[in-house]
């Protein structure tokens, strides 16, 4: 069990005049590797994005949540620290924890263990850089044999990844259009009531009385606007973002998917022409194949000269023969590399969408929560509002 | 057949008038009934246990009548008739439109009450046959003797109806004049001190014993005396035909002059001062309607339905969010999906009820000031009338001293009607009187230039002019004694008027947030029973 909460925002300021929102970060956790069951730290928002950094790039091919958009001071009235914005950044900051700490992987990440427990969290982050590059370093000199049948794509698989497309293309119109339909009636709540404004010479004494009545109406209206788009129009907004993120993956697979079936067909159009018996046609058929492979493929030095006692060989037709030697064993590997890259990648993506499909069903119903909650509190402070009047 | 629409509404009591006078204004319009032809609706008006049956012409004709009757008191709106503007937004006949009539019926009713707190249309007895007599009300009409001449001018009317009225006779020429619009009501206050320093100056004219010893017992002003120095010199030359002049008319001419300079002495103090705090409330209470209160109330109904527009296409946007279907999320949207329509209807029922209980009050209390506003103009040309008639009279009296100088020396005779041309058409511009009145005047020095003028016609002219300046310092005295019962029923009517409004507002707010508030509570639970079945 893992369950971080974000609270507590402070305005900060260094010696050096920077000045930027901290905020606590209370984890409660079950797991032998933390110290405590209970404990907290202090990030900002550079952290958080520190944080994402080495996630995406020690998992890739895995969703990393992204962080929350970085909006133009000119949307909002009071800058980056107005109490707006900081209300909805924590909000979007909650959200990318809440998604960190219930993904099956990232969950049990090292990473995130220090980024929760650690107050080195800057060296930490250096340190594990440093690490990272190295292995990767490391990863490139690996291309060992790789011993694996070939095996065509499965098509339930291919089916399953076509549906997702469509419910992710799906979801992000749907919430597109939700969140300027949620825009629009912000606008309107914004006009309703219109100020009375009231001359000091009017003799009725009690004019007063349906323009104060109005004030108190416009004040209770400014604050759903606040807590309807901290809440709920920054909740829709970071389930698009994620939405974008998804979409990258099954681009990537898309791409994988097309690299794959690419090598296939080089296999097997190599595979239908071994017999070379006719003098003309192998020569047409072998130039195909030759022509494409060239810019990729480098000669090897332990090429042997062959001989024939009729026919003497040209020499552009002699270098294509030697390549097409080296052909018959590069193809294969790059198959099978590309294949089995292809398995990890979908085993990944499969995983990746069944936490999705959990997330979009608890952001959503939270979603709907805090719609309830913002026009029950609304309509609660007017009445209220009203029975102190009366 | 009679189709008939009854709508109930809750009887309003409001307490009747302190004066005692028995006036119940509990009336009300319980219903109304379209014609067999479709031509037009009757309304059903009970007052005090007995029922009457009137068409909207009918209130038509009632206003119109009192209007004429009183041309000086602030007589209740009625509603207008439905332009063509909105009959054409409304392509079904208006008549039989529900809302139409709901809405008429509540003006009439409100026009009604208005009439019953009214201090003089609530005792008038054609007010009483409209409410009470079972009789047609064409037929009432037709047996009034009602005057033939239905385009005669206010000015001409007396300001209050009454059985007995001392000037009628000299109401059909009585001067008209017209709304002098450069000059505020407060700088109305040096004009009368300028006119009313004439009178004395005219009557320092006739030194002989008796008004000598008159006027000893009331001292001139500062003021005058400069005046009485001046004129003293021009009349020494003629002193041997002053006691001739005098010995005819000595005994009528004072008193008349005397009860003149009373009646000017009396009347401009209270009117003017009253006048000026008058119009100052009603303008500052009618530019605050126009331009504060009607702008913000159309404004916020307009936002009103904006925002029903946009939570209904939040519930539209919550159901078509079918790519969260596949998520087992169906149910939670389609909850949330009911509660934003509902809200919307909640919203377009608050716009309805906001419309119909504060904008038509609003706009009823905008009609009432501006009826006020006319009343005050009726007031303020009645004082002009009355202001001109006594530069008229102070003309005559120097035309009569002129005759004199004409008689006496007959060479002068030219220039001395140049002059008396010139002094009248100065006398005129500065007091800011229209070109009607110049031209009259100027008409008249060289009607009475060319020809001679017998003393006897010039007597019958003065005491013409003397009559009608009774008839109208009898008029602003009237209005006077009027004035204050009139404000006392404006107040009445628009203080109530306003405290319905926010009652109103009050109400509207209230219950708009109440039948929410309880919609979004049942949606949460809803949601909540969601989440534990799954």
């Amino acid at each position: 069990m893992l369950k971080c909460t974000i609270k507590n925002e402070q305005i900060e300021t260094l010696r050096s005049g920077d000045t930027f929102v901290s905020y606590e970060i209370e984890t409660e956790s079950d797991l032998p590797v933390f110290e405590d069951k209970k404990f907290s730290v202090r990030r900002r928002y550079k952290d958080f994005e520190m944080l994402h950094n080495i996630l995406s790039h020690d998992y890739n091919g895995y969703a990393i949540p992204p962080l929350p958009r970085k909006y133009t001071v000119s949307s909002f009235s009071g800058g980056s620290l107005s109490p707006i914005f900081i209300a909805r950044r924590m909000q979007s900051l909650q959200t990318f924890l809440d998604r960190c700490s219930t993904h099956p992987v990232i969950s049990n990440s090292m990473h995130m263990y220090q980024f929760l427990e650690n107050n080195s969290w800057k060296s930490y982050y250096h340190n594990a850089w440093m690490q990272s590059e190295n292995t990767k370093s490391k990863g490139n000199n690996v291309s060992g044999g790789i011993e694996s049948s070939i095996q065509n794509l499965d098509p339930y698989a291919q089916s399953l990844y076509e549906t997702a497309k469509q419910l992710l293309q799906n979801a992000d119109t749907d919430l597109s259009k939700l969140e300027k339909t949620c825009v629009q009636y912000m606008n309107s709540v914004q006009n309703f009531p219109t100020d009375i404004p009231v001359p000091s010479n009017l003799s009725i004494s009690n004019l007063d009385v349906v323009s104060v009545e109005f004030k108190r109406l416009k004040r209770n209206s400014i604050f759903l606007i606040n807590s309807f788009h901290s809440k709920v129009i920054t909740s829709i907004q970071d389930l698009e973002d994620y939405m974008v993120v998804f979409k990258s993956l099954i681009k990537s697979r898309e791409q994988k998917v097309k690299q794959f079936e690419h090598f296939q067909q080089i296999v097997q159009s190599n595979s239908n022409n071994p017999d070379q018996s006719s003098r003309s046609d192998p020569n047409f058929v072998e130039a195909t194949p030759v022509v494409q492979q060239t810019p990729e493929l480098k000669p090897s030095p332990n090429t042997t000269i062959r001989t024939s006692s009729l026919f003497s060989i040209p020499k552009f037709f002699k270098k294509k023969r030697y390549s097409l030697g080296q052909d018959d064993a590069n193809p294969m590997e790059l198959l099978q590399l590309s294949f089995q890259e292809l398995c990890i990648f979908n085993e990944k993506l499969e995983q990746e969408l069944n936490f999705l499909r959990e997330r979009i069903d608890v952001e959503m119903r939270k979603t709907l929560q805090m719609v309830c909650d913002c026009h029950v509190e609304y309509f609660s402070g007017i009445l209220e509002q009203h029975a102190v009047k009366e | 057949m009679a189709q008939d629409d009854s709508y109930e509404e809750k009887p309003e009591v409001i307490s009747s008038d302190s004066g005692g006078s028995g006036y119940s204004t509990e009336i009300q319009i319980v219903g109304t009934v379209t014609s067999s032809d479709g031509s037009y609706v009757e309304y059903e008006i009970v007052h005090q246990k007995r029922s009457v049956w009137r068409r909207y012409s009918d209130f038509e004709s009632l206003v119109k009548l009192m209007r004429r009757q009183y041309p000086a008191a602030i007589v209740p709106p009625i509603p207008g008739k439905q332009s063509l503007l909105s009959y054409a937004k409304h392509p079904r006949k208006a008549k039989s439109d529900a809302e139409f009539l709901n809405f008429r019926s509540r003006m009439l009713e409100l026009f009604l009450r208005q009439c019953l707190l009214h201090p003089c249309i609530r005792s008038n007895p054609i007010f009483d046959k409209f409410i009470h007599s079972t009789v047609s009300w064409h037929v009432t009409l037709s047996s009034l003797d009602l005057p033939k001449d239905s385009n005669t001018d206010p000015l001409r009317l007396p300001p209050i109806a009454t059985e007995h009225d001392p000037f009628a006779h000299l109401r059909s020429s009585m001067p008209l004049v017209m709304a002098n619009s450069l000059s505020p009501p407060s700088s109305r206050a040096l004009k009368p001190i300028h006119s009313l320093s004439n009178p004395s100056t005219a009557s320092s004219l006739e030194p002989s014993s008796p008004l000598g010893s008159e006027d000893e017992c009331h001292p001139p002003t500062s003021d005058m005396q400069p005046t009485h120095e001046l004129n003293e010199s021009p009349s020494t030359p003629t002193a041997p035909d002053f006691p001739h002049y005098n010995s005819s008319p000595s005994e009528l001419s004072p008193t008349q002059r005397r009860s003149s300079i009373s009646n000017g002495k009396d009347a401009p103090s209270p009117v003017l001062k009253d006048l000026t705090s008058y119009t100052q409330e009603v303008i500052v209470c009618r530019k605050f309607l126009h331009h504060s209160l009607s702008p913000s109330i159309h404004s916020t109904l307009s936002s009103i339905s904006k925002m029903e527009s946009c939570l209904s296409k939040l519930g539209s946007a919550f159901h078509s969010l079918t790519a969260l279907n596949e998520i087992q999320l169906a149910n939670h949207l389609q909850v949330i999906a009911n509660a934003f329509e509902f809200s919307g209807m909640y919203a377009k029922e608050f716009e309805q009820e906001f419309n119909s209980s504060v904008y038509e009050k609003m706009v009823q209390s905008m009609q009432l000031a501006k009826c006020a506003a006319d009343a005050l103009k009726y007031k303020q040309l009645k004082i002009q009338q009355r202001d001109f008639l006594q530069d008229q009279l102070i003309h005559s009296n120097t035309m009569s001293a002129t005759d004199s100088m004409v008689a006496a020396s007959p060479t002068i005779h030219p220039a001395t009607r140049l002059n008396t041309i010139q002094r009248a058409v100065v006398s005129q511009a500065k007091k800011g009187y229209t070109i009607f009145g110049r031209l009259q005047n100027v008409l008249h020095d060289f009607v009475e230039g060319e020809t001679s003028i017998s003393k006897e016609s010039l007597q019958q002219h003065k005491n013409t002019i003397e009559n009608q300046l009774a008839a109208a310092n009898w008029d602003c005295q009237k209005i006077d004694e009027f004035m204050d019962a009139e404000l006392k029923f404006y107040k009445e009517c628009q203080t109530s008027q306003w405290e319905e409004i926010i009652k109103s507002v009050h109400e509207c707010i209230y219950k708009w947030a109440q039948t929410n508030l309880q919609r979004w509570l049942r949606t949460r639970e809803e949601l909540e029973n969601l989440s534990k079945d799954i």
